[in-house]
């Protein structure tokens, strides 16, 4: 037998199996045993068709084929559905968990205390700035301290507070509260985006009425609760909008 | 066996090389759900239970040829399945080397003709031997040689030697 019709069969051995056993191959078999250069081949072809054999197999199965298959049963298919709402549902149950509660506004002005004395100082549980034009205003007097405020079950105060007082030239002062909450515990959110353009709504609270205006201002909710009327409420709108301008 | 166990045991095989035969996903997983449908129906005509995966490969191989022949009645069919493969001479100037993967494999396994193309996967699944191979398909070991001869010529001079 000469070298290619004795390379010829040996192409048909699959790598790593019994083929070149077979009763078919004696011949091409006794002339791989005593021919060096077949035996190198040889070598060769086994190499690559074991390296063939190795990507052959490298398919993506798609997951959900067993299930189109037959052989797949209802009990099976009703486990598999069971445990996928099971897992929906407690990555439900984690995201709610997680979630922090949020109310309405209506919600949050009813848990704003206007009687701040028994409020310990904010946790800084949450990051909030006060409204620029309230700092820089001179007949803004805020308190250096800000309190926190506890809405719901969970650790960790809810809203932030801080007294502040407006002076008047001819009046009486008068006293309020400014309130932040982060945007995300409150909805819907109101639609008022600055304080100039919230409205002002009356209250009960304590046996009083004070006036509120709520408002947002890009990730924090604020709320300025005026013991007074809703005409000291506009007034100090109005300058705070001024002032601003 | 239970058909819920041979689908079991099989089905990842089955879609290998249903992908590797049809060279999309997608038919891939058609002709899978179809053989195994087949499979259930024929289950008393296996013989040797040692030899379900091959049965197996064969149900798929047969599910192919219709679907090319179905193509080929509807005016869809590649011109490549219906041509010999090309010459290595004729042919050389057009042949790019890659190296071995598995994108590029199945690049190859595309240009052959479905008769190179499955004994070709037959062989390299390595469910049967060449003489088995003969059997199977009904032609003779000579046509099964020739064909693995030249489809593994077309493998070789296609993809790199230095990546094996």
């Amino acid at each position: 037998m000469d070298c290619q019709t004795a390379l010829e069969i040996l192409d048909c051995v699959r790598p790593d199996s019994d083929d070149l056993d077979l009763p078919e191959m004696a011949d091409a078999r006794a002339h791989l045993e005593s021919c060096d250069a077949c035996q190198e081949t040889f070598a060769s072809m086994q190499s690559f068709d074991r390296a063939v054999v190795d990507v052959v197999q490298d398919v993506d199965v798609p997951s959900r084929l067993r299930s189109a298959l037959p052989g797949y049963s209802r009990r099976r298919r009703a486990i598999q559905a069971a445990v996928s709402v099971a897992c929906a549902l407690m990555v439900g149950v984690a995201v709610w968990l997680q979630s922090p509660t949020q109310f309405t506004e209506a919600e949050l002005l009813a848990k704003l205390p206007i009687n701040l004395s028994a409020n310990a100082k904010f946790d800084t549980s949450f990051e909030f700035a006060l409204p620029g034009p309230w700092v820089a205003n001179r007949q803004v007097k805020i308190a250096p301290e800000i309190l926190g405020i506890d809405m719901d079950d969970d650790p960790g105060h809810d809203a932030a507070v801080a007294v502040f007082r407006y002076t008047r030239s001819r009046n009486a002062p008068v006293a309020g509260i400014l309130a932040a909450i982060p945007a995300n515990r409150i909805a819907p959110l109101p639609s008022a985006v600055s304080f100039a353009l919230a409205d002002s709504q009356y209250i009960t609270k304590d046996g009083r009425r004070p006036v509120a205006a709520v408002w947002r201002e890009r990730d924090t909710v604020y709320v300025c609760l005026v013991l007074g009327s809703a005409a000291d409420l506009e007034q100090i709108q109005r300058n705070l909008s001024t002032a601003a301008a | 066996m239970e058909i819920s166990q041979l689908v079991d045991q099989h089905y990842e095989s089955v879609f290998r090389f249903a992908y590797r035969l049809s060279g999309t996903s997608h038919e891939a997983e058609d002709i899978s759900q179809q053989a195994f449908l087949d499979a259930q129906r024929k289950l008393d005509t296996l013989r040797d239970p040692d030899k379900v995966r091959a049965w197996l490969f064969m149900i798929v191989r047969n599910l192919y040829r219709r679907q090319i022949r179905d193509r080929v009645t509807h005016g869809e069919v590649a011109l490549e399945v219906l041509v010999e493969p090309v010459d290595q001479k004729r042919g050389s100037d057009k042949q790019v080397e890659q190296s071995l993967d598995s994108e590029s494999l199945q690049q190859v396994l595309n240009e052959l003709p479905e008769e190179f193309r499955s004994v070709l996967l037959l062989f390299y699944f390595r469910e049967l031997s060449y003489r088995e191979i003969a059997e199977q398909l009904d032609v003779p070991i000579g046509t099964v040689m020739s064909r693995l001869s030249r489809g593994k010529k077309q493998l070789r001079e296609r993809i790199t030697p230095e990546s094996y």
